[in-house]
């Protein structure tokens, strides 16, 4: 990893045209757009990838601003290309489906038991995809994309107070979703409804805003 | 969502820190460390398409808003003094239209004009492109406007090189002669040469002078979407004049072969 110093010039070096500039950037923000992308629209998220990189390399000479600006424009960037894929689901009769591990993982019980086991990035991904929308995507922007609450509710068209709550309020649900260290187990906290439709309810509500 | 927090409590300090990607001794630091693992190779698999769009979008010419709006600017300042001049001398002369609008423009005109596309064609993004196909011929008889000289400058530098020497034998051109000093191609060359070329050469006498250069901008085909809307915005109102028919005007496509000029 380079040092957020180092990528703020790699930013402007991506700006004058840099190829190499541009590699970085991409090697370095994809993984955590793309994971974002998963909890927003599960199977879709590498579609929803691709497009927000066509436009962020299509735009990049138009940005201004420092690698935490090109963090939280990518997100930008990369949220609405999943609500439009989003949208587009919903108005084709087969509605979206979750993405088929997600949904073996939610219905299992042993859902919390697979991700202390693994400890996967999938197992992690589709444990944050249980939350509720707004939390899961507060999870997300702030702890793998690394934006501050304030960069955050601007994504979500929430404010920052309200970006904190819903972290928070994530990381207690993830937390309690986790396997007891003793043997005693708690009571597994069902959620059906939560996943099904990944974030699109608070997100739609955002995206007028940003827009 | 009582009884699962008693056993794993998370206070606000512990939940910034997770957040914050700090370690805090909290069970969920495995999860949140894997959600933001290194990247797998199967993650980055979409870079080829990304460097290509990259590169893509390096090739396409600079959409920045301010160099399109500067360039609408010129645009509109020459069309302004494009106009002005034209009024100045449509009475007289009609043929000369073309060929005077076009090397009224002004722009990067990296060399002397040996013919009128040449160096349109050659000109920089700020230049109508515009290719003339015939040698327009004057119609009208001289009168003697104060920008008759640089109308005869501008019939001069029509010629090819070559043919110059000979038209000046041509008596049309004896009063820039007369202006230059000399019978002598150079030495008229020079003369004109040193004439700034966007006010005295803009005597352009289109039938239509009221938005002369208009469809010398047919488009800007360097511009994609996104911010560049705004050019979009700005066009319909250059061409507010409407009606303005490219009719004088041969195709946009600027290429040297199409115009030779008053090649014998």
């Amino acid at each position: 990893m380079v040092a957020p110093e180092g990528l703020d010039a790699v930013v402007q070096a991506a700006q004058r045209g840099d190829e190499e500039a541009f590699r970085l950037l991409y090697r370095t923000q994809q993984p955590a757009l793309l994971r974002y992308l998963r909890v927003l629209v599960a199977e879709d998220a590498e579609d929803a990838a691709s497009e927000a990189w066509l436009q962020i390399a299509r735009d990049l000479r138009n940005f201004s601003g420092d690698w935490d600006g090109f963090r939280g424009w990518t997100a930008t960037i990369a949220r609405h290309r999943a609500m439009d894929l989003l949208r587009a689901q919903r108005r084709r009769p087969q509605a979206s489906a979750p993405v088929e591990f997600l949904t073996e993982l939610s219905a299992s019980d042993d859902t919390a038991d697979r991700a202390m086991e693994l400890v996967t990035t999938d197992a992690a991904l589709a444990l944050i995809a249980t939350l509720p929308p707004e939390q899961a995507e507060a999870v997300m922007l702030r702890v793998v994309v690394g934006l501050d609450a304030t960069t955050t509710g601007k994504i979500l068209g929430r404010r920052a107070g309200a970006v904190r709550t819903a972290a928070y309020r994530g990381l207690k649900q993830l937390a309690a979703r986790l396997p007891p260290p003793a043997p005693q187990r708690p009571p597994e906290q069902r959620r059906t409804s939560a996943w099904t439709n990944p974030v699109t309810t608070s997100a739609a509500a955002a995206l007028k805003e940003m827009r | 969502m009582t009884s699962p927090e008693e056993w794993s409590e998370m206070d606000r300090r512990t939940a910034d820190r997770l957040l914050r990607g700090d370690r805090s001794g909290h069970p969920l630091d495995q999860v949140l460390a894997a959600a933001t693992a290194p990247a797998t190779a199967h993650e980055l698999a979409g870079e080829a398409d990304a460097m290509a769009a990259f590169r893509a979008a390096a090739h396409a010419p600079a959409p920045r808003r301010r160099s399109s709006m500067l360039r609408s600017a010129v645009a509109r300042l020459l069309t302004l003094k494009v106009a002005v001049v034209a009024l100045g001398t449509s009475a007289t002369i009609g043929g000369v239209a073309l060929a005077a609008n076009t090397g009224a423009l002004p722009g990067p005109l990296g060399e002397d004009s040996l013919t009128v596309s040449a160096p349109a064609s050659q000109a920089g993004p700020q230049t109508p492109r515009q290719a003339v196909s015939t040698m327009p011929q004057p119609a009208a008889t001289p009168t003697m406007y104060p920008d008759r000289v640089a109308e005869l400058c501008q019939e001069f530098t029509l010629h090819d090189r070559d043919t110059r020497t000979r038209a000046l034998n041509d008596g049309r051109f004896g009063e820039l002669v007369k202006r230059a000093g000399e019978k002598d191609r150079e030495r008229v060359e020079q003369f004109c040469g040193s004439r700034p070329r966007n006010s005295t050469f803009g005597g352009t006498s289109s039938p239509r002078p009221d938005y002369p250069n208009q469809s010398s901008y047919p488009a800007y085909p360097d511009q994609p979407g996104g911010y560049d809307d705004k050019d979009d915005e700005q066009r319909p109102d250059d061409q507010g004049g409407g009606q303005w028919s490219p009719k004088p005007r041969p195709s946009a496509s600027a290429s040297p072969s199409t115009s030779p000029g008053p090649r014998r």
